[in-house]
């Protein structure tokens, strides 16, 4: 059972730090605000997700990988946020 | 929190250092902001290395996120203002801040050199007297009670702070922006909704908690203030006019409620600070309520001195 969640995480964890990965590359690469934000928030959504999820197999407890789950949603809505903004201001439409 | 010193570490110390750098000798003040804010999150992560998540997590809320957010006000208001980018670059008043930071630096030095042989420090007395500190938590049991005194007069430099910054506007008001008629920004306005219940109930959690693990009143209220801090990006108008009673009262709260539990405790016939066993937890409660109520405001009230004058409507 252990040896389970263990090998379920070592995936996840991988999944995350690819997503991370690419979408560093991706903001390193790509030519305009836009597409970087793109990279970008893939990364906090998507990797931080998949990290999130490898962390929460590991967690002691539920309530303890619920807090795992917690910091995740409240990335994601800083992330959205954040997106938005900067997308914005580079329309300058704000 | 293994022994010894692994890759991470040297990873995590390497970044650090590179931040740092950038963060003093960045070319233009928003890059250097960015990689300050960066360094405290390192920072952060650095104390977790080393077993001091009460510190890491003062260091990520309040030098990080409040003060990144203090400085990234500053620039907006004095992005035009040759001063600040006047300052690089030698002159007297640069090498008397450097003279000043090198005998600091210089001082701490000596100081960490004299106490290198004390490895426990005072870890042992810490927990021999953790009983009597209404606290089970060691931290909590040395800011509030072994020395309180400090705590106490923390709190009457941040209100010295507040203070400060509200003579600063008042001097300036005549060259802060009138405020436009803007409309608040949408995106803002609705994530502060979304997000102030989770920053007050968080901030409450740390409150609680701070009795018996790693969180406190500094923790609380700086989650408390940057829900204010949110609000008053949202254009909504959160500090109460500054000559109110209320205004008033909650920014010395926590000075004032030190104050008196100090006084009684003088008036017990015991020495000042020294907590009664049996009523220690309600005072250091009491006391942590009332500091994070008056830092929270502070924070608040530093990150207001400069915003334009006058009210927006929210958005309908």
């Amino acid at each position: 059972m252990t040896n389970v969640s263990d090998i379920a995480t070592v995936i996840l964890m991988i999944f995350g730090s690819f997503f991370f990965f690419a979408g560093t590359v991706g903001l390193l690469r790509f030519p305009d605000v836009h597409c970087r934000l793109h990279a970008l928030s893939k990364a906090d959504n998507i990797g931080l997700g998949f990290i999130a999820m490898g962390l929460m197999l590991q967690a002691e407890s539920i309530p303890a990988s619920l807090k795992i789950l917690a910091i995740w949603l409240i990335a994601l809505i800083a992330s959205a946020l954040t997106c938005f903004l900067l997308a914005n201001w580079e329309i300058g439409d704000d | 929190m293994t022994d010894g010193i692994g890759l991470y570490d040297l990873l995590l110390g390497a970044a650090l250092v590179g931040a740092t750098w950038r963060a003093l000798f960045g070319r233009e003040p928003f890059g250097a902001t960015v990689f300050f804010i960066a360094y405290g999150l390192l920072l952060s992560l650095m104390w977790v290395q080393l077993g001091a998540p009460d510190v890491a997590l003062a260091e990520a809320s309040i030098g990080a996120g409040l003060t990144g957010a203090l400085l990234l006000g500053g620039i907006r208001q004095f992005e035009r203002d040759d001063l600040l980018h006047a300052a690089r670059g030698i002159n007297r008043q640069n090498i008397f801040a450097g003279l000043l930071s090198f005998s600091l630096a210089a001082t701490i030095i000596l100081v960490l050199w004299d106490i290198r042989f004390f490895t426990d420090g005072i870890s042992n007395l810490v927990r021999e007297n953790q009983d009597t500190s209404g606290s089970s938590h060691p931290v909590t049991s040395v800011l509030l009670n072994f020395r309180g005194f400090d705590t106490w007069l923390e709190l009457c430099v941040l209100l010295l702070a507040a203070l400060a910054a509200s003579i600063v506007r008042i001097a300036n008001r005549n060259k802060l922006p009138k405020l436009s008629v803007q409309i608040p920004n949408k995106q803002i306005t609705m994530i502060a909704r979304t997000l102030l219940p989770i920053l007050i109930l968080i901030a409450g959690i740390m409150l609680w908690f701070g009795a018996r693990a790693p969180g406190g009143a500094f923790q609380a209220g700086a989650l408390l203030g940057a829900a204010g801090i949110l609000l008053q990006l949202a254009s909504q108008n959160v500090i109460p006019e500054r000559s109110s009673w209320a205004f008033r009262v909650v920014l010395a709260l926590g000075v004032a409620t030190f104050t008196i539990v100090a006084t009684s405790t003088i008036l017990m016939g015991r020495n000042l600070l020294d907590f009664p066993p049996d009523w220690a937890g309600t005072l250091i409660f009491l006391i942590e309520v009332a500091a994070t109520m008056s830092i929270a405001l502070t924070l608040n009230v530093v990150y207001a001195s400069n915003a334009p004058t006058g009210n927006v409507k929210a958005p309908q």
